[in-house]
């Protein structure tokens, strides 16, 4: 059973972004939803400093990465974050416009979980928003974090 | 080599002309000739003996019958001296005596060999002295004592008779001898001409052994002459005619052959010039057509020393070839049949419009490569640009969409009829939008993506696919039938998309059909497979057929059936880039039938 966990999203385009949480907050999950608008903005989250030091929420129930994002992309946020001990197993999915094979098998390799193509149609889109979200609030079974 | 016809006896060698056959013939002739010879001379020499033998009886019988005679007119003598006393009838006989002894001296010397006549002889000697002194005692009593004295007593007969008897007695045995030597002088004679006639025909027969023979041999030499003759005669023209020029030199590097072509193609004929002069002769000069070819590297030096060369190339320019020619050649040395080096053989081919051509081809080829290249390039930047334009188009494009779907929630209640239907046509624009760019990102993928190729189950992935097209054919009847279809060697993802537009387009163009026949199956082909999909819908006019396959190409209008016109252009793509082709058949309102074949994989 889960803790009421964050569910982060790194977007930098706001509009996406904005869809992206209207679809979301369809669900009427009862998960927090943050958007976050690049990869070293979604670092800090994750690791408790910068702007979110001393956030008091749990690690987040999955990460939604976009690929090209400034300053630090999704690619190296997802390795950072494969790369700690702590946070290996947090789920990530590469939420993304690229079809580009070379991104998947990158995005794989660093260990993620999965990798969602944006849909050009917003319907198809909300849908697709929809599914992840129920899919990994609701379905997956997440382990707790390893005491350090 | 022509072979020289002959009988089954040994060859000559080439040291010796003669078959050994031959020559055993000829010895033995020879050494018949000079036995016969031989033969023939020994007769012809008995003969003679013989025939002179004869003559020598004749001889003896003559002198034989001479004493006997003379005895005879010796008595006659004294019977007429006795009667007349004529001393010119005695006179001639008066030396009786010495007569009588000169005789048998002749006939001693006459039958010398005569054994048996010597020892008559002895006996006579003796009766003819007797006689003698009793023909003179006779004739010396008449003369002194008168007519009634100088008879003969009987005695004296009696010794006449004896004598008589032995000189018969020696002719007998001389006619004897006469007929034994002329029998056999004759014997011999026989023999002779036997011998002779045999030796002749012998001789003669030999002679026509080697007539015949040397007639033979003659034959065969003009026949072998007369082949020689003709292979001459065709070598000869072969190389008169030959269009590659051939030059032959001797051991010491003089022209020996130049045939016609040679001298066309070098524009001039052969010289007495030594090597070291050729280049400035012929204008013979390396290939960049200014350096004098170097004496040493003539191809004919060098096969005189026994190298083989080939394909060395030379320029020749001379008054006859201003412009220069260039020409290839290639040479061997010939050897005699021990091997050493007798001259060389040059082959020459004008390659001057062959280089010229092989240039042209090589630049042509550069010029096709740095096309390609180009090409190549230009494809890749048009791949770049559609696909970063259809990526980057996208997002705007999903907000529009969105955002409209955001509005229409929003302004439910505060929007009329109008507002609505504008709404509507503003959202249904960005999803079209929205499809031509995906599938404008689509076709752009199967382009560049690298093939990966796998064994693909054709059955399952068509399930696969029908199963996701059935979700937009929703509450209508459509008929499946999916026949057994192959595994096929393809992208599995690629081939996806094909099976996705295939099918996709079955079901949108046999809406209105009930129920909507769509039947997938296989064919049989030879090193290909063959999958075909056919509809019972609106079909197409063939006149149109080519378009099908092209770039925003569409046969229908929007209104009448949605598209992007880049699906079938998807298709086809995919389709080549796995060496395999697709082809469309129809007809208006009776369907259509889709199909495409890829090639059978050899493991």
């Amino acid at each position: 059973m889960n803790e009421l966990k964050p569910i982060l999203l790194a977007e930098d385009s706001d509009l996406d972004a904005e869809l992206t949480m209207t679809s979301l907050a369809e669900l009427q999950l009862a998960n927090e939803l943050v958007r976050v608008s690049d990869g070293a903005e979604a670092l800090n989250f994750v690791y408790r400093r910068g702007a979110y030091a001393g956030r008091d929420s749990s690690d987040p129930l999955v990460l939604l990465l976009d690929l090209k994002m400034p300053r630090v992309d999704g690619l190296e946020v997802l390795k950072q974050v494969r790369a700690d001990d702590a946070l290996n197993s947090l789920p990530v999915v590469m939420v993304t416009s690229s079809r580009e094979e070379r991104d998947l098998v990158a995005s794989y390799r660093l260990g993620a979980n999965a990798y969602v193509v944006k849909p050009v149609d917003s319907d198809q889109f909300t849908k697709t928003v929809k599914t992840l979200g129920l899919f990994w609030a609701v379905v997956n079974a997440t382990p707790r974090r390893r005491a350090p | 080599m022509p072979e020289i016809p002959g009988g089954a006896s040994p060859r000559a060698t080439p040291g010796d002309p003669m078959r050994p056959g031959h020559r055993l013939g000829f010895s033995v002739a020879i050494l018949l000739l000079l036995l016969i010879g031989g033969v023939a001379f020994r007769s012809t020499r008995l003969l003679i003996a013989s025939t002179r033998a004869v003559e020598h009886t004749h001889d003896v019988r003559r002198q034989i019958s001479g004493l006997q005679t003379y005895l005879s007119l010796a008595e006659s003598a004294r019977r007429g001296y006795a009667l007349s006393g004529d001393e010119t009838l005695w006179e001639p006989f008066a030396d009786i005596e010495t007569q009588l002894q000169g005789r048998v001296v002749v006939l001693r010397a006459l039958t010398r060999d005569t054994p048996a006549q010597q020892a008559r002889l002895d006996r006579l000697v003796g009766l003819l002295e007797q006689r003698g002194r009793s023909l003179i005692d006779a004739v010396t009593e008449r003369r002194e004592r008168g007519p009634q004295f100088g008879q003969m007593r009987l005695a004296q007969r009696a010794l006449s008779d004896r004598i008589r008897a032995e000189l018969q007695a020696m002719d007998a045995f001389e006619t004897t001898l006469l007929e034994e030597r002329r029998d056999a002088a004759e014997a011999s004679a026989r023999t002779t001409v036997a011998l002779l006639t045999g030796g002749g025909l012998t001789a003669l027969f030999l002679l026509g052994l080697a007539f015949a023979a040397l007639r033979r041999e003659a034959g065969a030499r003009a026949r072998a002459e007369a082949e020689l003759r003709q292979q001459n005669g065709l070598l000869e023209n072969v190389i008169r005619s030959s269009g590659d020029g051939i030059v032959v030199t001797d051991e010491k590097a003089r022209f020996v052959l130049f045939n016609p072509a040679a001298e066309r193609i070098v524009g001039r004929g052969a010289t007495d010039a030594p090597p070291d002069r050729w280049a400035e002769t012929f204008g013979v000069f390396l290939p960049d057509g200014e350096t004098p070819f170097p004496t040493e590297r003539y191809p004919l030096l060098r096969s005189l020393q026994g190298e083989s060369c080939d394909d060395v190339e030379q320029l020749i320019r001379n008054p006859a070839l201003p412009a220069g020619a260039l020409i290839r050649v290639s040479s061997r040395p010939l050897r005699e049949a021990d091997g050493s080096i007798r001259g060389a053989l040059a082959v020459l081919r004008d390659v001057t419009a062959e280089k010229q051509a092989e240039h042209r081809i090589t630049s042509l080829n550069r010029e096709l490569a740095e096309t390609v290249q180009e090409l190549r390039s230009v494809n890749a930047e048009l791949e770049a640009f559609s696909y970063s334009v259809s990526h980057d188009l996208r997002a705007p494009i999903r907000h529009i969409d969105g955002f409209v779907g955001l509005l229409r929630h929003h302004a439910e209640g505060s929007l009329d009829e109008k507002g609505r239907r504008y709404l509507g046509v503003i959202g249904d624009a960005a999803k079209r939008m929205g499809r031509l760019i995906d599938d404008l990102l689509e076709f752009s993928r199967t382009g560049r993506a690298d093939l990966r190729r796998g064994s693909v189950d054709l059955e399952a992935l068509v399930q696969e696919v029908r199963a996701e097209v059935q979700q937009d054919a929703e509450g209508r009847e459509i008929a499946w039938q999916v026949g057994p279809l192959p595994s096929v060697t393809a992208d599995r993802a690629l081939l996806r998309v094909v099976l996705v537009n295939l099918l996709s387009n079955a079901v949108k163009y046999t809406r209105g059909r009930s129920p909507a026949r769509i039947e997938i199956g296989a064919r049989p082909g030879n090193g290909r497979h063959e999958v075909y999909v056919r509809d019972n819908g609106v079909g197409f006019d063939m006149a149109y057929a080519h378009k099908l396959f092209g770039v925003f190409q569409r046969l229908h209008r929007t209104e009448e059936f949605e598209g992007t016109g880049i699906g079938l252009a998807t298709v086809r793509r995919v389709l080549h880039r796995h060496g395999g082709e697709v082809s469309a058949e129809g007809r208006p309102d009776a369907g259509a039938t889709f199909s495409f074949w890829l090639p059978r994989e050899e493991s």
